[in-house]
């Protein structure tokens, strides 16, 4: 970060019709590239019997399956693709920002909220498909019909504060950063950098086992909500 | 507060395509991969308790198999007892058998020969009776023995029911002849009164003719010419031997 100026401000790049390309969206773009790319060539030659890269990627998808299996107590393959792709986004997003010249997407508010919207449609649609439409939106009344107005609002403030935490907590953590770099100099933020790795690491922890909760709620056919 | 809508939206569509990547170059394939391997270890654990059952059936059948060779091991011992206890008790049975028919045979072969050693000496006693009768007898003079077996013989004659004696007489009439035959040579002296007792006995005149045999060992015999009258110990010692004899096979 070369200059300081409003944290929730992007920078736009470049235009693609209306569309204005900011750096989170080409940031975005290269850890998609990145991703893709790196799953393109640990997967493209697997064996019955896996080398060492191998097993560790299947261990890393076992251990995500594991945990989703964990907080929803159902068959994780259907819900794999959504939160594994936000867990491994979301770490890759966060710790992006501690390159240099490179500003972390989920420190934009824009992210989050899209990772958030995202989190809402799937819950909603997951908890659709697992109880049927009726059956979902009758979930909202429940304990009492008394309770459905309070139902519907957590629905959208528990979604807006996981948008918040997230983006406020990386923002924060790069604005300390660009704070003590243009007061102090170029070495003396490390430590601070290695505390903005532990919490961008723990933020896509919380937003992925939110998110798992989340679904994991909507999707509970056992009478909880 | 600054709210880009363009990076909201792009944003929003980019993670949506990255989640369409990855599950499309990761999860697919890394789950493809696991279900393989898990449908191979699958596989494996039912090869492997396929044969773990094979085993145990096999080994079921071999203990079976086991326990019928005891088992038959125990049948085989015990009929081979059996059989070799009945075998000793037939043995036995069939000792016994032969040692009593031993037993019989030897009592009966003891009895035959106790019976003719006991038949021989009875004969040997009669032999040895009659050897020591005919010495003593020859001890005693001619002219005795003589008159002791004229008066004997004239005794017999008289007890002779009248018409066997008239028989004895008839076959003398008309030149019949008598001969006596003593086991001793007998003297004219002692010859004349044998000859005057009988024709006094028989009746009339007739021959009397002399012979002797040392067979008779004593007394006479009468040689009528149809009929002999045996008066001598010869004959009287042979009638106690068959009587003898007859007596022992009795008993």
């Amino acid at each position: 970060m070369t200059a300081l100026g409003s944290p929730l401000a992007s920078t736009v790049l470049f235009h693609v019709g209306p569309l204005a390309v900011t750096r989170p969206v080409v940031t975005t773009w290269v850890i998609i590239l990145v991703l893709t790319a790196g799953a393109r060539a640990l997967t493209h030659r697997l064996s019955a019997h896996p080398g060492r890269r191998q097993a560790a990627v299947e261990a890393i998808v076992t251990a995500i399956m594991d945990q989703i299996e964990g907080v929803i107590g159902e068959n994780p393959r259907p819900f794999l693709p959504l939160l594994a792709t936000l867990l491994i986004f979301l770490v890759a997003a966060n710790l992006s920002g501690v390159l240099p010249g490179v500003q972390a997407p989920t420190g934009k508010l824009e992210t989050p909220a899209a990772l958030a919207l995202i989190v809402f449609a799937a819950v909603h649609g997951f908890g659709v498909r697992a109880r049927g439409l009726f059956g979902y939106l009758a979930s909202f009344a429940r304990p009492k019909l008394i309770m459905l107005p309070l139902n519907l609002l957590s629905e959208v403030t528990r979604t807006f504060s996981m948008m918040v935490r997230l983006f406020g907590n990386v923002m924060s953590g790069e604005f300390v950063i660009a704070l003590v770099v243009a007061l102090a100099g170029l070495f003396v933020p490390i430590p601070l950098m290695a505390l903005e790795i532990l919490v961008g690491l723990v933020q896509a922890y919380i937003f992925f086992i939110l998110a798992t909760v989340f679904i994991g709620a909507a999707v509970d056919t056992s009478g909880g909500d | 507060m600054h709210f880009d809508w363009s990076t909201f939206a792009l944003q929003t569509v980019n993670f949506a395509i990255l989640v369409w990547l990855l599950h499309r170059f990761l999860y697919r394939p890394v789950l493809r991969m696991i279900d393989v391997r898990r449908s191979e270890i699958e596989q494996q654990y039912a090869d492997a308790q396929t044969a773990e059952d094979q085993a145990k059936a096999h080994l079921a059948a071999i203990e079976a198999q086991r326990a019928g060779i005891g088992a038959e091991r125990q049948a085989t011992l015990r009929q081979a007892a059996a059989d070799a206890e009945k075998a000793a008790a037939e043995r036995r049975t069939q000792g016994e058998h032969e040692a009593a028919s031993l037993l019989a045979d030897a009592r009966k072969t003891l009895a035959a020969e106790r019976a003719q050693a006991l038949a021989q000496a009875r004969r040997s006693a009669l032999d040895l009776g009659t050897h020591i009768a005919t010495r003593l007898l020859a001890q005693v003079p001619g002219e005795l023995r003589a008159a002791a077996w004229s008066d004997r013989v004239g005794q017999y004659l008289a007890a002779l029911p009248e018409p066997q004696r008239a028989g004895l007489a008839k076959q003398l009439v008309n030149g019949g002849q008598l001969q006596i035959v003593t086991a001793a040579p007998l003297s004219a002296a002692a010859a004349e009164t044998w000859r005057n007792m009988l024709q006094q006995m028989l009746g009339g005149r007739f021959a009397v003719e002399f012979a002797v045999d040392p067979q008779l060992v004593a007394g006479a015999d009468l040689h009528f010419p149809d009929a002999v009258l045996h008066l001598c110990w010869q004959n009287a010692l042979a009638a106690m031997r068959t009587e003898i004899e007859a007596d022992a096979r009795a008993r």
